[in-house]
């Protein structure tokens, strides 16, 4: 993007536009006419953002110490001191050159301003009115620290000296490679054939007056660069040889401009393109400008931010959506091919299984259907077994008569038998479990009695008791409990009888409960 | 810079710009999305499908093994009435015959309603249930062998598969009587018999 450097001067305005090389100036006078035809060229759609050089003479340079604080502070501190320095401040800055060595190592700063603002406002009214985005207001003296550093100028007390297109000879003095004042002198002959006679004799001023502000020590040698046409360099040398105080260096403007990256030739004798490119590239920190004159750059700024990040937001968004939706063309793809090849296997499968005998229903559903009929197989459940047990138990009692039997299948081997069919096999309790580990047990209450009874019931309860273990030796037998014995003598209970009465007249009936592991699947 | 500091008219075209931006890239987002969501699920579905064909096929040598296996064995259960619809007019005929044979003085039965049974065990039927009928009998015995007898010959003898959940059996008087049509015993049983057949709904007969 190219920016538009104003190079204002007294009484002219020269715009420059630059995008990597300064092209041909366009001049605009500060008279009526001059400043009809700058506001006519403001109106031109061109959005590039303006940077103002300006070349007076009145402009003013002041080193001050301020005490070392930070922020807010430090801001209303320089904006008192300049109010204080300058009789208008409205295009000043401070540029920080350190700390001083002693005491309390307060700032040292150059204060500076350009103290005819009258001769900025007709031109920055103008760039107001036309919304114009001014990014700042710049001096030669300001840009001159780059062109020290770009051209590698050396020398403790060094002072660089160029001629402008408006006729003065700018001579800026730096110590120690800071900025510490400069001077705009109209030259009254500024023509090639007295250029060097009146340059010298302004240069010869400038440091007997450096010397009288002892800016300058007077046994220091004053190091003079001259950027100027190579021709110059003889002349320089013939009237005034290198001295004690002063060494005279002629740079060759074209090489200076090659040594800046400036494209093409630097102009004829002036250095006004030099600063103008200098300033286009790198512009310094420190600027007169106020705020509200920039106000415009920044929200040519903003615009394109904004328009920045629109760009980045369209084309992220459609070339996000570009990539998803190739996506979804893949997907489409392997979708097809997917189609195919299950429709593959499935002609296949089914001409395979056209070979194989019909089944009733699918080959999985038979297996699994098989296999629970097999499971089922644990509850063809039958008394037989249990029958057996108490068949064989009863081998031996002849005297035990079996009155009532209850039997039922439980995977509870505590379950009730008082009803038959209100209770199912599976208990409520049980959780769903492998075939293998569900457990069946026969569950039976038997009611008997001793018949015939002698009416010795010590002799009962012992029948009772040894018919009990009888059953409890039996394999397959989980459980035998004695639910009630033919005489209660427990403590709980209340007996009653008469010693008179003689033998075989009552009954001695028990209960028994047996449980038995089921295997089933019997007969 | 404050709100306050901001020209309008200088930023409209490029706030306009940067709304624009955001719906077109919106719905270029939403549309692109959308549209490969669907695909990826229909993509998913095709896979899935695929999966199955293929595992299907792959598998065609073993559901060869599992009809040479099973289905003899199927086809012998659907006969048997273990597999489709309960056979109870073949229940009660050989219920019939076994106390003929049997001599029973008496025999009543009461087969209730199907209903879906649960075994208890982790049971994988796949599209069947498992049901369970309930039969009960009350029957008069001239002596507990009897019983034995009866519910052995409709082991042998009856269509499906049965078992005995419970049996009450008392004797009716202390002297036993001689006579044919005697019932010196009193028993009650109930039978279940099972049957699998295709569940009613899903989930419904649940075996486990």
């Amino acid at each position: 993007m190219g920016k538009r450097i104003f190079f204002i001067t007294s009484g002219r305005l020269c715009v420059y536009h630059h995008d990597g090389q300064v092209g041909d100036p366009i001049e605009f006078t500060a008279d009526e006419d001059g400043l009809t035809r700058f506001s006519l060229y403001l109106e031109q759609p061109w959005k590039d953002p303006v940077y103002v050089l300006v070349d007076f003479v009145e402009e003013e340079f002041r080193e001050e110490y301020i005490p070392h604080v930070f922020g807010s502070d430090r801001q209303a501190l320089i904006r008192t001191r300049l109010n204080r320095l300058f009789r208008d401040a409205t295009y000043s800055t401070a540029i920080h050159q350190g700390r001083a060595s002693e005491g309390r190592r307060d700032d040292r700063m150059l204060f500076t301003a350009l103290i005819r603002p009258d001769l900025l406002a007709t031109w920055m009214a103008q760039m107001t009115k036309h919304k114009t985005p001014v990014a700042g207001i710049y001096s030669l003296p300001l840009i001159s620290r780059d062109v020290v550093k770009r051209l590698k100028l050396e020398g403790r007390y060094l002072l660089l000296v160029t001629l402008q297109s408006s006729g003065g000879l700018r001579q800026t003095y730096f110590q120690n490679g800071e900025l510490k004042v400069s001077r705009l002198a109209m030259l009254p002959d500024p023509g090639p054939d007295r250029f060097t006679s009146s340059m010298l004799a302004e240069v010869e001023r400038l440091r007997r007056y450096l010397n009288s502000l002892r800016m300058l020590p007077s046994d220091e040698a004053l190091d003079v660069y001259v950027i100027a046409p190579d021709r110059v360099r003889a002349e320089v040398e013939r009237h005034s040889p290198t001295s004690i105080t002063a060494r005279h260096h002629v740079i060759d403007i074209d090489e200076a401009a090659r040594k800046v990256g400036l494209r093409g030739t630097a102009g004829d004798r002036f250095c006004d393109r030099l600063f103008v490119h200098l300033l286009a590239r790198r512009p310094p920190a420190n600027q007169y400008a106020p705020r509200s004159q920039t106000r415009y750059f920044g929200m040519h700024q903003l615009r394109r931010g904004l328009i920045a990040a629109s760009v980045f937001l369209l084309m992220g968004g459609l070339a996000w959506s570009a990539a998803t939706f190739v996506d979804g063309l893949g997907a489409i793809e392997d979708m097809n091919s997917a189609r195919k090849q299950a429709a593959f296997y499935r002609s296949r499968y089914e001409s395979a299984r056209a070979r194989l005998p019909a089944t009733p229903t699918e080959s999985r559903n038979m297996k699994r259907v098989v296999e629970t009929v097999d499971m089922l197989g644990k509850f063809r459940t039958s008394p037989v077994p249990m029958m057996q047990i108490l068949s064989s138990a009863l081998e031996g009692f002849p005297e035990v008569q079996l009155d009532e039997i209850r039997w039922r299948a439980s995977t509870d081997p505590a379950a009730s038998v008082a009803e038959l069919a209100q209770t199912p096999v599976v208990s409520r309790s049980v959780e769903p479990t492998a075939p293998e580990a569900l457990a069946l047990y026969q569950v039976a209450t038997v009611r008997a009695r001793i018949s015939p009874f002698s009416g010795n019931y010590r002799e009962a309860l012992g029948t009772v008791r040894r018919f009990a273990d009888r059953l409890r030796a039996l394999p397959g037998v989980e459980a035998v409990q004695v639910e009630s014995m033919p005489l209660d003598i427990g403590p709980e209970a209340s007996l009653s009888g008469d010693v008179r009465a003689a033998g075989g007249t009552g009954d001695a009936v028990f209960e028994l409960r047996v449980a038995i592991r089921d295997v089933g699947g019997r007969a | 810079m404050r709100a306050g500091e901001l020209d309008w008219d200088l930023l409209r075209g490029s706030v306009v710009l940067l709304v624009v931006s955001l719906v077109v890239a919106g719905v270029a987002l939403a549309a692109s999305y959308h549209f490969w969501n669907k695909q990826e699920t229909a993509l998913e579905r095709e896979r899935s499908a695929l999966l199955t064909a293929r595992s299907q096929y792959q598998a065609l040598d073993d559901e060869e093994d599992i009809i040479a296996t099973y289905l003899p064995r199927y086809v012998a259960l659907e006969a048997e009435g273990i597999i489709g619809r309960e056979q109870r007019l073949d229940w009660i005929d050989v219920l019939r015959e076994s106390a003929r044979a049997v001599q029973v003085p008496r025999l009543e039965y009461v087969i209730a309603a199907q209903r879906p049974f649960e075994t208890g065990m982790l049971l994988n039927v796949g599209d069947y249930g498992v049901y369970a009928s309930s039969m009960r009998l009350d029957v008069g015995l001239l002596h507990e062998g009897d019983l034995l007898e009866l519910l052995g010959r409709l082991r042998r003898e009856v269509s499906g598969l049965f078992g005995v959940s419970g049996c009450r059996m008392m004797r009716t008087d202390r002297e036993l009587r001689l006579a044919p049509d005697a019932s010196n015993v009193e028993a009650q049983c109930v039978l279940n018999f099972y049957t699998i057949r295709r569940s009613d709904a899903a989930g419904g007969g649940s075996a486990s």
